[in-house]
Parts: structure tokens; sequence; C-alpha cells
């Protein structure tokens, strides 16, 4: 699934950045690679852009950047991020 | 330290340059204004320096030049920033490189000092925000990173003007070369490595010494087909040497850049997980909890119109009484002034001009518009230090995507709301287009 389909309040990891990605290098500098776990924070009113928690910092992504980021669900709820 | 100063003064003054680099927002303009007194304007969007600004300051008998490079993430993409602070990096010509890094992100932060370390060794660490850290029970263990990258590490509060003092003698000692920091190289695979080490023997002999040639073959080696153009062309390396140079297919480039990413942000997660230590585990959850108040779709956008209502409100009603109070005064003083140019041998055309002409308009125009400003500006400063800001961006751009803009809009319109207000309390009495 991509990650604009998380839903609120669960972590998932990321598998491929979709090279047509026009932020790729911008994302993949801010930790938007592959293996890093990234948790769904909050959707904003018209449930576009959606806040994300990854590596410590918030960052608010909108849809249409989120399609380009696949990622699988972690079930494990990962309540501390720094282990 | 006095004795130092005394020999410097004796020989001659130095002069050196230091450029200033970090993240958005992590208070590096805060600390430019704390180094060199001149007031440069600091906000709370991205992107806010993109003209380099620079000063001056004096320490131990020397001259620096202080540099205020744009801030940004990263040096490996191709915004117009990263661009500048690249090549303003890559030239070689800074006697010394600042990093300003925000102690409560230092995992973001990190990927950028890895950059630069792999670009000039004469850098220094400075970790801003201390106080911030404190304050979220975060301890930084400042020995510990300056062990792991060979480089001096000073924590500093820029607000308070902490930490400054010994910032600027890490600058000194490095700038006088009593101190030559070696920092660890960040190796990638093998064979990457030979790549790189084949581009840079070959780029040694088409480029002067003075450049990063590492770091030049690694972008290189990792940018596609239209950015290594781009870079060849800023570099002034002719197409025709380029063929030459580099004969790494495609998809090992892409491969490369994940690679040399991925590598990066490993070691910045090594460095943050040796020295830093979070005493109160859940210090995000409170930030998270508000966020759920603040930026949630139910809440967020009543909020947001009623601190925006307030403080329209106060900008709009509660300036009416300094503006009166403030006319009422200056037009007394005009014509206390008016009476006592007349008794004086000017002609009265002449002060009748200078009254009626000069002082009343300069009064109206100060009493209508200094108490808007005074008012709506500390109030949106309350605003962008409590980091509201961002957050009306987060909720408003949706509206703003769709008018094929972004939220960070909505700040500047907030602003633009209050000039309009101003024109339209000038233009009701038909200063405004008169002036």
């Amino acid at each position: 699934m991509t990650l604009d389909q998380l839903s609120i309040d669960s972590w998932a990891e990321i598998q491929t950045i979709n090279e047509q990605a026009p932020l790729k290098k911008r994302l993949q500098d801010l930790g938007f690679v592959c293996g890093a776990k990234v948790q769904c924070l909050q959707k904003s009113f018209a449930g576009d852009p959606i806040a994300y928690f990854i590596r410590g910092s918030v960052i608010a992504l909108r849809q249409e950047d989120c399609r380009y980021i696949t990622v699988t669900p972690l079930t494990k709820e990962r309540d501390n991020h720094h282990d | 330290m006095t004795e130092k100063s005394v020999e410097h003064s004796l020989i001659e003054a130095k002069h050196f340059t230091i450029n200033l680099i970090g993240n958005p927002n992590v208070g590096k303009s805060t600390l430019f204004n704390a180094l060199t007194h001149l007031r440069q304007h600091t906000g709370n969007w991205a992107g806010k320096t993109v003209q380099l600004t620079s000063g001056f300051y004096q320490f131990g008998g020397n001259y620096y030049h202080l540099v205020d490079l744009p801030g940004t993430y990263s040096l490996s993409s191709i915004s117009p920033e990263e661009k500048i602070t690249c090549k303003a990096l890559c030239q070689k010509t800074a006697d010394c490189t600042i990093v300003v890094c925000d102690a409560t992100m230092l995992e973001r932060n990190f990927n950028l000092l890895l950059q630069t370390l792999e670009i000039t060794n004469k850098v220094v660490l400075c970790i801003n925000l201390l106080d911030e850290a404190e304050k979220k029970q975060i301890t930084i263990d400042l020995p510990a990173i300056a062990n792991a990258l060979a480089i001096p590490v000073i924590g500093i509060s820029a607000r308070n003007k902490k930490g400054l003092t010994e910032l600027l003698q890490a600058i000194e000692s490095i700038c006088l070369e009593q101190l030559t920091p070696h920092p660890p190289v960040l190796c990638y695979s093998a064979k990457t490595e030979k790549n790189i080490t084949q581009l840079q023997n070959q780029l040694a002999q088409k480029l002067s010494s003075a450049h990063s040639l590492r770091w030049l073959a690694l972008q290189l080696l990792s940018s596609d087909k239209n950015n290594r153009m781009a870079l060849c062309q800023e570099w002034q390396i002719s197409d025709d040497s380029l063929a030459e140079l580099i004969n790494v297919e495609q998809a090992q480039t892409k491969a490369i850049s994940e690679e040399i990413t991925a590598a990066r942000l490993s070691r910045a997660d090594d460095l943050c997980h040796h020295s830093i230590v979070y005493h109160d585990q859940q210090y995000h959850h409170r930030d998270r909890q508000l966020d759920k108040i603040l930026i949630s779709p139910l809440t967020g956008i009543p909020i947001m119109l009623l601190f925006l209502t307030i403080i329209f409100w106060l900008t709009i009603t509660g300036a009416n009484y300094p503006s009166s109070w403030l006319s009422c005064h200056l037009f007394a003083f005009g014509d206390k002034l008016f009476a006592f140019l007349i008794n004086t041998n000017l002609p009265p055309k002449i002060s009748e001009a200078l009254i009626f002409g000069i002082y009343r308009v300069l009064a109206w125009v100060v009493s209508v518009m200094l108490p808007p400003m005074a008012i709506f500006f500390p109030l949106f400063t309350l605003l962008e230090d409590f980091g509201y800001l961002p957050r009306i961006a987060f909720n408003l751009d949706h509206c703003f995507h769709k008018a094929c803009t972004c939220g960070k809009q909505s700040l500047t319109m907030c602003i633009d709301f209050i000039i309009l207000y101003i024109i339209k309390l000038q233009n009701s009495l038909k200063f405004c287009f008169q002036i």
C-alpha cells in the first residue's frame, strides 16, 4: 500500500520510493528511505496534507507526494521511536 | 587571552571568512545577529534567507566576516538555496564553517552536518536551542559527538546568548590553524569507493585542487543526466571530457544515490544513538496530544479562526486608543510648533508648508500606522514562538493548493490583511493616494 493509505497513529516501514517522485531527493534527505519507520500522525480537515512522524520530527506531505511511497504497515505499536 | 590580543594587535589583525549553515529554522539568523549585532530580520518559515547576508565581528584582535548562507536540509538536491550553499562550501574560500543544529532535532540535522564534513574539514558544530532541549529533558553528550566526529562541538543558546564565547574561541582556533580537525571519512561500499577514487583522480587533472573533489565525484556519480549536465556547467567541465569522466550507467547511479543517502542517515542515527539521552520518554507525546487538538479536522479550523479573530480584533480595535492619543498629542505639538515658527522671521508660507504640509502628514501617518503594527507584529511573533504558524499552514494547505500555491502563503496573507487594513484607514481620509 502507499503512504497516504496508512491510518492515523499506525506505524509502517518504507519499502520503495518511486523513481518518478518529483521530490525524491528531498524526501530521502528528510529520512524517507527504504527501511525507515514512519508514523501517520494527523490528517488535515480535507484529508490532505497529512502529518508524519519520522526520525524525531514531524513532516507534512501532500497526498500526491505520498502516492509515490510504498509501505508495509507494522502491527506492533512502537511507543518509543528512539529505541 | 589578553596576551594573545596584544600580540595580534602588535603584528597585524587578520581577516577571516566564516560560513554559517544549518537547516531552516534552527536559529541561524538569531546566532548571526548575536555575533554581529546586526539586526537582520529573522522569520519562521523555510527559505527566508534567500540572498546572502553578511556581517562582521571582531574577536581576539582579528576580524571575522560572517556569511549567513540559506537554510537547507541537504546539499545534494537542486533547489536554488542548496545550490548557493553547496557552491559557497565547495569553493573552500572560507576559513571555517559553522554548522548550526537544533538540539531537539539532531537526527534530522546531522544529515547536513555529515554532508558538510564530506566537503570540508574546517567545521565547528554549533548545537543551538540547548535550553529547549533541557525543557524537553533531552541530554546531549557534546564530548561524545566531538570525539566521534573529531571536530569542535559547542552547545549554545543563541536567544540567551549563552556559549557564544566558547563558539568564538573554537572558530578562532580553527582559523589560526591551532587546530586542524580530521573528521573520519564516511566510507561507502568497495565498488562505490573505487568509482569515487577513479573519478576523483580524473577530476584532479581538470580542476584546481581548491575544490572538494571527493564531494564533486560523489555528486557526479549519484546524479541523473540532467543534474550531471548542470553540475558540469557549474564547475566548467566541458561536455566531451564529461563523457570520458563518467561511464557509470543510469541504473547504477540510482543505486549509488540510494546507497549514499542511506549511509549518511545510518551514520546520523548512530551518532544520535550514542550521544543523546531522552529522560522524558514521552516528551514528544505532549506535543502530539496538543497537535491532536490544534490540527485535527474537527477542532483545527475553529481554533485557528478564533486565534486569528482575537489577533485581528486586538489589532483593529485595540489600535484605536493609542492612535487617538498619538494624533491628539502630535497635533497639539504641531500647533505649538506652528506658533513658534510664526514668531520667528520665517516667511509664513514656508512655516505653513512645513507644518501643514510635512509635519501633519507625518504625524497622521505615524499615529495611524504605528499602533496597528506595534500590536499585530508582536502578537504574530508570539504565535511564531509558540510554533503555531506551521500548523496554520498545515490547516490551510489544501485550500491554497487549489489556488496553485502552498499553505505557507496563508501567513503572508495575514500580514497582507493588516497592511490592507492600514491602507484602508489612510484611504478613508483621502490621504493614501495624495501623498
